[in-house]
């Protein structure tokens, strides 16, 4: 069901470090606002979501990054600095060692027109230096490359 | 409300190979005091002290806040720290770039990312829920320390990291 390969998307270089991807690439965001009052949950499960696409093949690279932003006026690429291609079994092994297993994990949820696509998982009772915590552990061990997109 | 913007300083082999022969003399009496908070860091004659004086007078301009209040106090406990380990001779012209971003949520990230390890700091708009972490791979024990960041336990935390960096580097 799931591949071996995660991708996350890159927006652009203020995620990225001569050393590998920041933190705050892997942030739940909508975690944040919703902790300030300014997002409201709407999954009955109580997980925060952020997008990835699942590597199954060439394919979902070339469309995550061929992406544009909606509403510009001028075409531009949603994920101007590529990239970043992360192992699964090492966000297993996270998620195992931080006894995390059912509050943080992933899915598949397919959209219109992308098949690929998928979410990172984070549970609402998660504290968000803990969660930004994890997002460096992510950051660290999970990233096996990083892909620029080179039609930017 | 502090603009977006980012920051990258480099603390690299550049800064401090330019260095050589014996340790220069740390003037105290020499500092520089900037906006209304008053921060002063020694000027000394090393080029890692520019960079964190050049961070700390960039964000000193911001409107105040106690944001930046922590950030600045961050500052200057770092260069306390590594300052102490140079004197005692301590090579530190290894250690790669400090990573500074303000984040869409309006944080402040600090982070400083090794091959093995990584330790970051997170001061938010609300500082009662700045924090920090540790984490590092298989390699060094697959650590993951984190907490929250306060003005009482900071030079605490500081002393604990720069330990680690000097220790694991």
């Amino acid at each position: 069901m799931y591949p071996e390969r995660i991708i996350r998307g890159i927006p652009n270089d203020t995620f990225l470090d001569p050393e590998g991807p920041s933190a705050h690439l892997f942030y739940f965001n909508k975690m944040i606002d919703w902790k300030k009052g300014q997002f409201q949950l709407n999954r009955e499960d109580g997980f925060f979501e952020e997008s990835i696409c699942w590597y199954d093949d060439e394919e979902s690279l070339q469309l995550l990054l061929s992406q544009i932003k909606e509403n510009k006026e001028k075409k531009e690429y949603q994920f101007k600095s590529g990239a970043v291609i992360l192992l699964r079994k090492q966000l297993d092994l996270i998620r195992i060692q931080a006894s995390l297993m059912d509050r943080y994990k992933y899915e598949r949820r397919e959209l219109v027109g992308n098949k690929y696509h998928g979410n990172l998982l984070c549970h609402s009772d998660i504290s968000i230096p803990r969660m930004k915590q994890i997002a460096a552990s992510v950051a660290l061990l999970c990233v096996e490359r990083i892909i620029p997109n080179e039609d930017h | 409300m502090i603009n977006s913007r980012e920051y990258y300083y480099n603390i690299n082999q550049e800064t401090f190979g330019n260095l050589s022969g014996s340790i220069p003399d740390i003037v105290e009496s020499q500092t520089t005091t900037s906006g209304s908070t008053g921060y002063s860091i020694p000027t000394i004659n090393l080029s890692v002290s520019k960079i964190i004086l050049k961070l700390s007078d960039q964000f000193q301009l911001l409107e105040e806040s106690q944001q930046k209040d922590l950030f600045l106090k961050l500052l200057l406990s770092l260069h306390k720290v590594l300052i102490q380990y140079y004197t005692q001779s301590f090579e530190l012209s290894h250690l790669p770039s400090l990573h500074v971003v303000i984040v869409e949520d309006g944080s402040i990230l600090i982070e400083w990312i090794f091959t093995d390890f990584r330790i970051g700091f997170s001061i938010e708009i609300e500082i009662t829920e700045s924090s920090w972490y540790l984490v590092s791979n298989e390699k060094l024990e697959s650590i993951t320390k984190s907490g929250f960041l306060t003005t009482d336990k900071l030079d605490s935390i500081i002393d604990e990291v720069v330990a680690f960096i000097i220790e694991n580097t």
